[in-house]
């Protein structure tokens, strides 16, 4: 009950930001002149080109373990808060214990960063491959022929 | 003032409650599946403001911090990434026998943890000492970093074990896709007229 109270000022400022963009929104609809809709203004947007496809391609979702970087980090993040609002972070033991907590971190951390360029797919490979069912369908025919 | 104090805590629970209801109703059946996981995100703030009220700051903290900046990030991440999941709309019950199931069992669940919840002998079941551990930042730090620290380690090696696991099942991921696509879809396909010209110069 009392923590609730405690924490009023941080519920204002969370109505203060969804106030702000309410009101930046309604800003820029007072601002900008109201036109229809056409297929100019509905296309993708490529600067100076016209627009090949649709806008949403398929990336390599590889890229999501940066997310999970993300939240690695945010996991550390939330155990270092604990330890920084006690005094207890002067102690010798915990230091040790810090600096083991975070190195393990550390150590996965640097394993992905330096893991994932081996995970994409990359082009000469692709053409390496290419390459290697062409001659073996080459000679798979040659074969029957003979 | 405790009288006030009471009413006010049960008037700001059941606003909650209501809250996160609204928020986790948006956030199953909205048709656009980027709105849906915005209202995940949003429902998950809200739950926080429960263990404010129960005065677990760390907990608290820990859902806003992992559920509405990590988790929501890991499904908004995932559903711009996989161009297919973008398009797609929730599933739709196909019958409304099948709906009426579902209402039914979800009724049944929900009428049994309540008459749990009503007959769980709560305040026998905390340790009278583990209160003060929970509301109390500077305490908990001292159980969680001091005499428990194998706990913290502990959550340290699973999340190293998470990474590694990741990066082995993609590194897997690529070697299957490296295998090369025979048939109808591979290079027997293949009609580009630069090949089957070299083909039949060969011949």
């Amino acid at each position: 009950m009392r923590l609730f109270i405690d924490f009023i000022p941080v519920l204002i400022w969370a109505m203060l930001a969804a106030v702000l963009v309410i009101v930046m929104l309604f800003a820029s609809w007072v601002l900008r002149p109201h036109v229809l809709q056409n297929s100019e203004k509905t296309s993708t947007y490529e600067c100076g080109e016209e627009p090949i496809g649709p806008a949403r391609v398929s990336f390599p979702y590889n890229y999501l373990t940066y997310t999970i970087l993300f939240l690695v980090v945010d996991v550390l993040g939330a155990f270092l808060w604990l330890l920084s609002s006690s005094s207890l972070r002067f102690t010798e033991i915990t230091v040790w214990q810090f600096i083991l907590f975070t190195g393990i971190f550390m150590v996965g951390i640097w394993y992905v960063i330096k893991r994932l360029p081996e995970t994409y797919l990359s082009g000469s490979e692709t053409v390496e491959l290419y390459q290697k069912a062409r001659a073996s369908s080459k000679s798979s025919s040659a074969h029957e022929e003979a | 003032m405790q009288g006030f104090e009471t009413l006010f805590e049960q008037v700001e629970f059941i606003l909650l409650a209501g809250l996160v209801l609204i928020l986790a109703y948006l956030a199953l059946e909205h048709e656009d599946i980027v709105y849906a996981a915005f209202f995940f995100g949003m429902m998950a703030s809200v739950v926080a403001g429960f263990y404010l009220l129960l005065e677990a700051p760390f907990i608290a903290g820990m859902q806003i911090a992992v559920y509405t900046g990590g988790i929501s990030a890991l499904i908004i991440f995932g559903v711009l990434l996989l161009p297919r999941a973008q398009d797609s709309t929730l599933e739709v019950f196909p019958t409304s026998r099948a709906k009426r199931i579902g209402v039914l069992i979800t009724s049944v669940v929900m009428i049994l943890s309540g008459i749990l919840a009503l007959l769980f002998p709560w305040p026998e079941s905390f340790v009278s000492e583990n209160i003060n551990l929970s509301q109390n930042l500077e305490e908990l730090a001292k159980w969680l970093w001091g005499s428990h620290g194998i706990y913290v380690q502990m959550t340290a090696l699973i999340i190293l074990t998470a990474l590694v696991g990741a990066v082995v099942i993609m590194k897997m991921e690529k070697a299957e896709r490296l295998e090369p696509i025979k048939g109808e879809f591979g290079i027997e396909a293949e009609t580009h007229p630069a090949y089957t010209e070299t083909q039949e110069e060969e011949q």
